[in-house]
């Protein structure tokens, strides 16, 4: 879009009298690769474009979105959106800055034919090691998202997003046993990360845990201590305060958190950051979806509340400052605070400590997605690997279980933290559609959670 | 401009078919006394599905403003996929019912659901209400050089979380109904029945790990219905993704479970004609009395099995498990000593749909004697997609409303872990 329709779509909205305006023109080409059944099945290309209006005036908010840029649509898309405001009519001038350019630097990927040979040698390796493999899937998935952002206040802005992501898929089966295990990794540079991962150590590693789970037995179902693997199992943090801290619902009162600034929620040994900035990762940004710098922000330091995330309009409700982290899966949603690389930040504590400290425990090695109300704090997230703990040693394999806990009660209940913390890559869905984060965490000790399993 | 593009490709020995989805909604969302915010959406989709040499891929794309890019893109995919996949386009030509525009009135809209904030007059627990109403029109049209096929469908959606406070106990429920014309009291009745039920949940606690007989309450039934309805995907079940892979035509379920796919089921909100391939939609049983005797497909896996193509392209519409004729009293009767779970979390997270292991986050009611003792919360239903459906008791008549295209009736269950904290 040019420079002086944006101008002018902004004067326009703002003739209805109100106090925002803005456009969100976005442009996206994506490619995914499904190699399975020895075969690449399938390659499929996308091409999405768009733009969303944004129109608010004091707390109320007006969003249209449309991919019908004739000026015909765009005018009666305006309209639309100005009739819910019967203000007379106020002429304000836009004078947009010079357009800020901001883009990550990446490698030039493979060819498609060169990616396909790398899913081919990939789907050898893992079929080579093992006899009990039923089939194997591997995705690649590579997006170009390039989003041009301007206000009412004169900001001009756009950024070009590349994002990859694999995800490999194992199904194994011994006579009538069944057990699946995968790996997944995304980071902005493709060729990165086809480059720097090492598939032998990804192949063994998913045979060891596919041949642990076909023996796995029932779990115990009762409260018992759980330690829980890094990596993706910071989805735990993720769903225990992560959503409860996005000014979404802390601003409208919707949160457990809602007014524990600066209050003691959590164990001294969490410290939970969201950064918006780690250089080449899948949750990384240069500029948020309202167009400002993304930020490392520590949310909860030494188990103190210390921040929340928040967007430009719920700072108008919460009175505090924009942290860089309103999101949107694409122009057909409206922004709000939203995560991007949260982490529990490492401690000191040992592996094997944490194992010796535990009679009867679970060791959830993997963990899946999961979900959360904000405003009870009661969250869930599914264990895709996991072994018991018995007598400070780790045991049997156990079948797949959730975890149920209460942010308030989990916070409190993280007893150790180990040092290596690892990043795990997942599309966290909510009410700005879906967005690529980051979950991360050491091992941890949590005290007590609930996991579903049999009497035993 | 979709002309061009179907006579560019036949240039480049290329035969397309262009699917458009055009989807228009406005939607209006309110925070107890507030409009919060108003929206509306119109995007065009075109699906362009392609065929040379034996092989056929689709891409999917906003703009058909640069078709030598799209022929590009086709050539590049058709050189590197090694699925040899033989398939063929529609033909015929199909002009679904047009269906008139119902002018809604959106400031009626508004004021029925600000209306809803009185219900705290009556419920004064209620501590907040966060509703939304959508109006949204879908148009789908295929054309090819031998077909045209148009479909359009109007419906409304309503949604509302209520959350309720007492001291530092806070609960909450969600109501989603579905209907073709504004029917805004059969919602308010919804929600009323939402809240007299999450009253009963207030003091809620937890249970012992053991096996309960068990009443899974139409709308649970629905979402796992709508979780697992990919297991019956012809395609999903070459690969070994299904948990139903290597069970066709095998009982898998108890004999009083039948489930059927109508798309001009009575109980429908939408009807769809045709799939995404132009192949009609047409009434099928999938599992009969507990046996697993209908595949669904799209063309490929059709062509590929050498069997008829079922109208499954793009997954089911009016997919439903067929009710009995028993009430939900009567079930509640026949249940005696157990569990309702009326409320189940994480369905995208806590089921295998390749082993068919269920292990999700519920609430519900904890039942002794034929009597409600408490509710409950913080409990997990811990069991297999195979055990729960061969454990059916007894199969209820009250189908449910959650969903716009997926309908179950509320079924009492014998044996099913529940673990909890006590």
């Amino acid at each position: 879009m040019k420079k002086e329709n944006i101008q002018k779509i902004l004067e326009d909205l703002l003739t209805t009298g109100g106090d925002f305006a803005e456009v969100f023109y976005e442009e996206k080409k994506s490619k995914s690769f499904v190699y399975v059944d020895n075969l690449l099945d399938e390659l499929k290309t996308s091409y999405r474009q768009g733009v969303g209006l944004r129109l608010a005036k004091d707390k109320q908010m007006f969003y249209a979105a449309t991919n019908d840029l004739n000026k015909t649509n765009l005018t009666k898309v305006i309209l639309d959106l100005k009739n819910n405001l019967n203000s007379p009519i106020i002429y304000s001038k836009v004078s947009l800055n010079r357009l800020k350019k901001y883009q990550p630097k990446i490698e030039e990927c493979y060819s498609d034919k060169e990616i396909k040979e790398k899913l081919e040698n990939i789907n050898k390796i893992i079929r080579s090691k093992c006899s009990k493999i039923n089939q194997v899937k591997i995705m690649f998935l590579e997006n170009w998202q390039k989003v041009t952002i301007a206000n009412h206040t004169g900001l001009y802005v756009q950024e070009l997003r590349p994002l990859a992501r694999i995800y490999i898929e194992v199904f194994f089966k011994d006579g009538s046993k069944d057990a699946d295990v995968y790996f997944s990794k995304g980071l902005n540079d493709a060729k990165v990360l086809l480059d720097s991962l090492d598939f032998n150590k990804i192949a063994d590693d998913l045979i060891q845990s596919g041949l642990a789970k076909l023996k796995a037995v029932p779990c115990a179902g009762k409260v018992m201590p759980v330690i829980i693997g890094p990596g993706f199992g910071g989805v735990i943090f993720h769903e225990a305060c992560g959503h409860a801290m996005e000014a979404t619902s802390v601003a409208d009162g919707l949160s457990v958190l809602t007014g524990a600034l600066n209050q003691k929620i959590a164990s001294a040994k969490v410290t939970i950051i969201d950064d918006g900035t780690i250089p080449g990762e899948w949750g990384t940004t240069i500029i948020d979806d309202e167009g400002a710098k993304t930020q490392k922000n520590i949310l909860i330091e030494n188990g103190v509340l210390k921040n929340y995330l928040i967007d430009e309009l719920n700072n108008r409700k919460m009175h505090l400052k924009p942290t860089g982290s309103s999101r949107r899966e694409s122009y057909c949603y409206a922004p709000t605070s939203r995560m991007n690389n949260t982490y529990l930040a490492p401690g000191t504590d040992t592996f094997s400590d944490m194992v010796k400290s535990i009679k009867l425990g679970l060791y959830a090695k993997s963990l899946g997605g999961g979900c959360v109300s904000t405003e009870t704090g009661e969250f869930n997230f599914a264990c895709t690997e996991a072994y018991m703990i018995r007598d400070g040693k780790i045991a049997e394999a156990v079948k797949s279980a959730s975890l149920i806990g209460n942010t308030k009660e989990i916070l409190k209940e993280v007893e150790m933290v180990g040092p290596n913390m690892e990043l795990g890559p997942g599309m966290c869905g909510s009410l700005s559609g879906y967005v690529p984060v980051n979950v991360g965490e050491p091992f941890i000790k949590v005290g007590h959670i609930l996991v579903g399993g049999e009497e035993e | 401009m979709k002309n061009k593009l179907i006579n560019l490709a036949l240039e480049s020995g290329i035969v397309l078919e262009i699917l458009e989805n055009k989807s228009d909604v406005t939607e209006l969302s309110f925070l107890n006394d507030e409009e919060k915010s108003f929206q509306i959406t119109n995007v065009t989709t075109y699906n362009i599905k392609a065929i040379k040499n034996n092989q056929c891929t689709q891409i999917v794309t906003e703009s058909l403003k640069r078709p030598q890019e799209i022929i590009a893109a086709l050539e590049n995919i058709f050189t590197i996929l090694d699925n040899k996949n033989p398939n063929y386009l529609t033909k015929g030509y199909i002009k679904g019912k047009k269906i008139p525009n119902e002018p809604l009135d959106y400031q009626m809209v508004k004021k029925d659901f600000l209306s809803l904030n009185s219900l705290k007059k009556d419920y004064p627990l209620i501590s907040s209400l966060e509703m939304s109403f959508a109006h949204l029109k879908n148009t789908t049209e295929i054309k090819n050089t031998e077909a045209l096929k148009y479909d359009e469908a109007q419906y409304n959606e309503y949604s509302i979380a209520i959350n309720l406070k007492k001291d530092d106990i806070s609960k909450i429920a969600y109501v989603t109904y579905y209907s073709t014309h504004y029917d805004f009291a059969n919602f308010k009745k919804l929600v009323i029945e939402k809240i007299e039920n999450l009253l009963l949940k207030m003091n809620s606690s937890s249970c012992l790990t053991q096996k309960y007989n068990v009443i899974l309450t139409n709308n649970v039934m629905a979402d796992l219905l709508a979780t697992f309805s990919s297991m019956f995907d012809a395609k999903k079940i070459a690969l070994k993704e299904s948990f139903l892979t290597d069970k066709y035509q095998e009982k898998v379920f108890s004999d009083k479970l039948t489930i059927i796919e109508d798309p001009h089921f009575k109980e429908g909100i939408i009807a769809e004609l045709f799939d995404d391939e132009g192949t009609n939609r047409t009434y099928k049983e999938i599992i009969k009395n507990g046996k697993f005797v209908k595949k669904i497909n799209n063309l490929e896996y059709a062509i590929k099995n050498k069997e008829e193509a079922t109208g499954n392209a793009n997954g089911v519409s009016n997919l439903y498990v067929k009710p009995d004729d028993n009430s939900f009293a009567s079930l509640y009767q026949d249940l005696e000593e157990g569990i309702i779970i009326d409320e189940a979390y994480g369905w995208h997270s806590g089921v295998n749909l390749k082993t068919g292991d269920i292990s999700l986050q519920s609430e519900g009611l904890l039942v002794q004697n034929g009597k409600i003792v408490k509710g409950l919360n913080m409990i997990i239903i811990s069991t297999n997609l195979k055990e729960l459906l061969n454990n059916v008791v007894k199969i209820g008549n009250d189908l449910s409303k959650s969903r716009l295209s997926i309908f179950a009736p509320s079924i009492l269950f014998k044996d099913i872990t529940i673990a909890g904290k006590e």
